[in-house]
């Protein structure tokens, strides 16, 4: 169902719902014969993605946060409104946050639906953190988001302490009351304070997640870069003379592969090792393998490490957030 | 798929009331008479949202079902078990 409104009606629209308190019948009816477009095309959405293997729940926008945007953003118009209607997806991880973007996007494309892609992650909204596709399906444009557990727990944190606090701290602004106390233990803080603290948890969930995914990725390449030295091995085992000769072809291939994924992965790699290409011994490839593996071992001791040290920055923070208690509620 | 009206009382944390309809048309009729209805609370929220089931909604849109210290502690029970 095509959206049965013209941008011109859509904005004038939303003129007139945000001119007073008092919405007239005739908007109400008119709003709702728009949302009900942008449902079907949600719940059209939702299906796919379904089908897609995807699970994914979704709303329209409540007359409320509608007409709160439109006041809060001056000069913002309805036809512009890209959340209107909305999908949420949950995912465990950073890794499969990507894979599911990437599936959704194809999907949308090879449809022949626009498909736009925002990523929160590397542009962060007031802390708030995801990625969102925006797919226009018969004009009418659906914000897809995909968040990851620990972007979830965090934007619900916050929506749930605006609940209370005043829907303002979603968007940067102080909450109401902010010198009220709220007490951790034995030690209070400000409201204001405590918001500032939610910052950092997502300031530390950020770098946790990336390093998180870096660690499986590195994970993967030292476990190739190990078979690819037992294989050499056996086979200089099985004939020592093979040692000083240059590689077969076969081995070859492992060399670019090897090459290839060293290329790929965040780890410092001496590409020289591989510069001598098909003139390389049998003997000079296991002492590459080798030191790559050596590197790539060092490498994800030092990403756990840091991982391990922003775990532990990351359960501070939530302990805190658990034990605390709003003295102002 | 399952279309819930969801009406929450944002200051005190709780959905005072919610109701499935499998048809979004009388979904979206039923929002809109609870928002006629609630219009003098301005912390009453009233939507509708759809899912295959009321469980996909207590994991993606949490903060209806949760408080913050338990949303806080549900983290740190997955962090627990995040290998």
């Amino acid at each position: 169902m095509p959206l049965p409104a013209t941008k011109g009606d859509l904005n004038r629209l939303g003129h007139r719902l945000i001119a007073s308190d008092r919405i007239v019948p005739a908007d109400l009816e008119q709003l709702a014969f728009v949302l009900s477009a942008y449902q079907q095309v949600l719940d059209r959405v939702k299906t796919q993605l379904r089908d897609l293997g995807l699970s994914a729940t979704g709303r329209v926008k409540t007359t409320k946060t509608l007409t709160d945007k439109l006041r809060r953003i001056h000069g913002f118009e309805l036809s512009r409104m890209q959340d209107l209607a909305g999908a949420r997806i949950v995912v465990s991880d950073l890794r499969i946050q990507n894979e599911v973007t990437e599936k959704i996007r194809e999907f949308y494309e090879s449809q022949g639906c626009a498909c736009r892609f925002v990523d929160r992650r590397a542009d962060p909204r007031f802390g708030y953190r995801a990625v969102h596709l925006i797919v226009r399906v018969d004009g009418i444009p659906i914000e897809i988001q995909v968040r990851t557990e620990l972007q979830d727990a965090w934007a619900q944190i916050v929506e749930r302490l605006a609940d209370r606090w005043g829907r303002g701290i979603r968007y940067g602004e102080d909450p109401e009351d902010p010198e009220a106390q709220v007490r951790y233990g034995a030690r209070t803080a400000s409201r204001r304070e405590a918001v500032e603290r939610l910052m950092e948890l997502s300031e530390t969930s950020a770098p946790l997640e990336q390093n998180r995914a870096s660690v499986v990725s590195s994970e993967k390449t030292a476990s190739f870069v190990e078979e690819c030295i037992a294989e050499l091995q056996s086979v200089a085992q099985r004939d020592p003379e093979l040692l000083d000769q240059k590689i077969s072809v076969r081995l070859m291939e492992h060399l670019n592969a090897l090459r290839d994924i060293l290329a790929d992965s965040d780890e410092p790699v001496d590409q020289a090792l591989f510069a001598a290409g098909a003139e390389t011994t049998l003997a000079q490839l296991i002492r590459a393998c080798e030191l790559a593996f050596a590197r790539v071992s060092e490498a994800l001791t030092t990403l756990r490490k840091t991982v391990e040290d922003h775990e532990g920055r990351l359960r501070g923070i939530l302990q805190e957030i658990a034990n605390a208690r709003d003295e102002g509620a | 798929m399952q279309h819930y009206l969801v009406i929450y009382d944002r200051r005190r944390g709780q959905i005072i009331k919610h109701r499935v309809y499998p048809n979004p048309k009388r979904a979206l009729a039923a929002r809109f008479d609870a928002e006629r209805e609630f219009r003098d609370e301005p912390d009453i929220e009233v939507v509708v949202l759809g899912a295959e089931s009321w469980e996909s909604l207590r994991r993606t849109h949490s903060r209806y079902f949760k408080d913050v210290r338990e949303l806080a502690e549900a983290a740190l029970e997955r962090e627990a078990h995040t290998v």
